[in-house]
């Protein structure tokens, strides 16, 4: 899911966007890489939080990529999203760190497929919550949201957030978003909208 | 058919996400660790490219100045200004931080962007950055950026109106930023926290997509508090007092001997908040030609006022946020 990039949320005109950041990082503009930083630096640690099962590692994980792409940000062509970039790093430092540690048992939690998400969602329903079998689903589906809202624009993400896990109505979003609430609810249609597909066609069967 | 009755039911998302819950963040400290790492990395990338630049720019820069000198020889060329700040004052202790080693800083003193600067226990600084003052308080740290700072720990006071142009300025902590916007105003990081409070003008505070503006009315501040789950509350409290008084530890003394009333009053209200008003023309005008003589010792601009002006014809009041003087 992380690869693909067709969706219709992270589209060519977010690489066009991106593009555009890592030039004026690399002229050195302060306002760039204080968004860079605040964009993805939390993206990077929540993808190998979920990914990585020894939470000890996630950190140097993270300084490691973070490093490899500041010397590598030049290659950067906006042929993918720069998270996409960014994540194919952290995969390649994640590997590499794997058999420095020559740890042959896998240490990486498994992505979600279409089944098992379908399987999941379904299951949401019906399962007692106790239940260890619940608690694994929910590990799952919360890796699957997480992952989703961060592959959308922040703003997407946020008021979704807003929204649907803190409970603020149009009216309340749009003030904190200092956006009229028609706008706001037109935020929020893009950013289901977004979800939706990004999720893609295995949320759909789920829940049809 | 309606978009709605194609795709999923709109609380199915809801479902999802609220079972998922917020995002997880990352500490401060590492968020700190990974950005000092990733500058650090950046900076060399960043110089060599400028360099090249330069490089591919050199010839054609200088056959265009040539032909600037020839076209315009006598016309002096507007330099670009680089962006640095200067050290105003600074009391105890307070260093520039590079890498493992810390030199002390003192007035008068430049420091480039990126400079990260840290005071004691005891220490206190005052700087300028482009049209904006700042104050440092003890146990604090800032790194200076191009459009501001960033405040990692501590206390700071900024305010504007050291010069007519036109700057944004920010003030940039774990939890979030604070957009100046024509004001007086104060920023503490916590733990957990920011606060940040405005007793002249406004401010907006911004983490990601959420932004909230606040502006102080008469006499009275606003202070906004957002913590590390993004949430931000709003209340009112005082512009002048304890919580306040730490800026007059690093504030440049003012040379009362010589001064005319009216520069002592126009500095006490830049260091108070308070807003300078005269009762009549003739009271600002007697403001202006009173010539001052003494020193102030250990006052502090507020408690400085009454001494000093009993000397005068002037008399002062205060209430509202404001600092009235009429003649006696």
């Amino acid at each position: 899911m992380w690869h693909n990039d067709d969706t219709g949320a992270v589209s060519p005109i977010q690489w066009s966007r991106d593009r555009r950041l890592v030039r004026r990082m690399l002229a050195g503009d302060e306002r760039a890489l204080r968004r860079f930083m605040d964009e993805y630096f939390p993206r990077l640690y929540r993808y190998l939080v979920l990914r990585m099962r020894n939470r000890d590692d996630v950190e140097d994980l993270v300084q490691v990529t973070l490093t490899q792409a500041a010397r590598k940000l030049e290659t950067y062509r906006g042929e993918a999203s720069l998270l996409t970039w960014l994540i194919t790093i952290a995969r390649h430092e994640m590997h590499r760190h794997l058999q420095r540690e020559a740890a042959r048992e896998d240490r990486t939690t498994t992505f979600l497929n279409d089944e098992l998400l379908s399987a999941v969602v379904e299951a949401l329903a019906s399962e007692s919550e106790a239940s260890p079998e619940w608690q694994r689903r929910r590990q799952e589906v919360t890796q699957l949201v997480q992952l989703t809202l961060d592959q959308l624009p922040e703003h997407y993400a946020t008021a979704l957030e807003l929204k649907y896990i803190e409970g603020f109505s149009s009216l309340e979003i749009g003030s904190r978003l200092g956006l009229s609430d028609a706008a706001t609810q037109s935020l929020l249609a893009r950013a289901r909208r977004a979800f939706r597909e990004i999720c893609g066609e295995a949320l759909h069967q789920a829940w049809e | 058919m309606s978009d709605e009755t194609q795709q999923p039911k709109e609380p199915d998302i809801g479902v999802l996400l609220r079972t998922a819950g917020r995002r997880e963040t990352a500490t401060p400290e590492a968020m700190q660790r990974w950005e000092s790492r990733f500058r650090a990395e950046l900076a060399p990338v960043v110089q060599r490219r400028r360099r090249q630049r330069r490089l591919i720019a050199g010839s054609l820069a200088a056959v265009a100045a040539l032909l600037l000198v020839l076209i315009y020889p006598e016309q002096e060329q507007p330099r670009p200004q680089a962006v640095t700040a200067s050290v105003e004052s600074t009391r105890g202790q307070v260093s520039v931080i590079s890498g493992a080693e810390r030199q002390p800083i003192a007035g008068g003193q430049m420091l480039a962007v990126g400079s990260v600067l840290h005071s004691g226990v005891n220490g206190y600084a005052a700087i300028v950055l482009g049209a904006h003052r700042v104050r440092l308080d003890s146990d604090s740290r800032i790194t200076l950026q191009a459009d501001g700072v960033f405040l990692h720990r501590g206390r700071l006071y900024a305010s504007d109106g050291l010069s007519q142009a036109v700057r944004s300025f920010s003030v940039s902590t774990p939890w979030g930023s604070i957009r100046d916007i024509g004001t007086q105003f104060m920023v503490q990081v916590g733990e957990r926290e920011t606060v940040a409070t405005v007793r002249l003008g406004a401010i907006e505070l911004r983490q990601g997509q959420i932004q909230q503006r606040a502006a102080a009315t008469s006499g009275s501040a606003v202070q906004l508090r957002i913590d590390s789950g993004a949430r931000i509350s709003e209340r009112a409290v005082g512009s002048r007092g304890t919580a306040w008084d730490w800026i007059y530890q690093s504030a440049t003394a003012f040379e009362l001997e010589g001064s005319s009333a009216l520069a002592f009053l126009e500095w006490v209200s830049a260091e108070t908040g308070l807003r300078l008003e005269f009762s009549s023309t003739g009271a600002r005008e007697e403001a202006a030609r009173t010539t001052l003589h003494g020193e102030l010792g250990d006052w502090n601009p507020e408690q400085a006022i009454d001494p000093v002006l009993l000397a005068t014809d002037l008399v002062a009041s205060r209430g509202q946020g404001q600092l009235r003087i009429a003649l006696r």
